[in-house]
């Protein structure tokens, strides 16, 4: 947030780092879903009927 | 043009004494900012949010004003914040040693990002404070063998946001308050 507002929020300027850590955000994210979508922790998963 | 004796010794207006006098200003405003959002990213009282956008804001303030200045004041709010959060967990003497931590922690991050980070260019550069901070707390929390080792770290603020938070599963608390370090600077 700093190296863009120090270049007046122009993403241009500091295209580089700003992909990096918003990729690396995203992979983290989208890592943090697929763990909770495919591998629940056991009281989370529905054993209906019971 | 006519050029007085006044005229001469004063600076025109609009010139770069004028920009610093703004530029000091808004620092000011930054560490207010910051400040009023630091208590709730330490301990009970947490909003998500906060432990974002907080640093931006300090990180806004130490890298605007002088390192003389910046940094005793980032680390006496730090002390500060926490005697505030901790006053009624821990008890009354032990409080202002409990607290000095987060002050000393807050001078070694930002003051190593004053010295290294402008040096060290591109995305390299970024990550001078999120090493440094999550390096600090690590070893803070390897020393301290007690319950409160890890009090301090940024991860925990972070609790209800479960897809976030997987990242734990596979970095430790470190991994997460890296990644909330590092958005400060990139």
């Amino acid at each position: 947030m700093n190296d863009l507002w120090e270049h007046g929020f122009d993403v241009r300027k500091v295209l580089r780092s700003t992909a990096v850590f918003v990729s690396f955000l995203i992979a983290v994210l989208l890592f943090g879903g697929a763990q909770l979508a495919f591998f629940p922790p056991a009281a989370a998963r529905s054993e209906w009927p019971l | 043009m006519l050029i007085t004796q006044e005229s001469a010794i004063r600076p025109p207006r609009g010139t770069q004494l004028d920009a610093v006098r703004r530029r000091g200003w808004k620092a000011w405003l930054w560490l207010c900012l910051g400040g009023a959002l630091l208590p709730f990213t330490i301990f009970a009282n947490v909003v998500p949010v906060a432990a974002w956008l907080a640093p931006v804001f300090l990180m806004r303030f130490v890298r605007t004003m002088r390192a003389a200045i910046s940094l005793p004041v980032i680390g006496l709010l730090g002390y500060l914040t926490a005697l505030l959060v901790l006053r009624d967990s821990v008890p009354s003497p032990a409080l202002y040693f409990f607290a000095l931590p987060a002050g000393l922690t807050m001078i070694i991050s930002y003051g190593a990002d004053r010295l290294l980070a402008r040096r060290i260019s591109g995305v390299l550069g970024t990550l001078v404070f999120p090493a440094t901070d999550t390096a600090v707390n690590f070893l803070l929390g390897v020393l301290n063998q007690d319950a409160f080792a890890t009090v301090g770290a940024s991860a925990y603020t972070q609790a209800s946001g479960l897809p976030l938070i997987q990242l734990v599963s596979v970095t430790g608390l470190w991994g997460l308050n890296f990644l909330i370090a590092w958005l400060r600077l990139s």
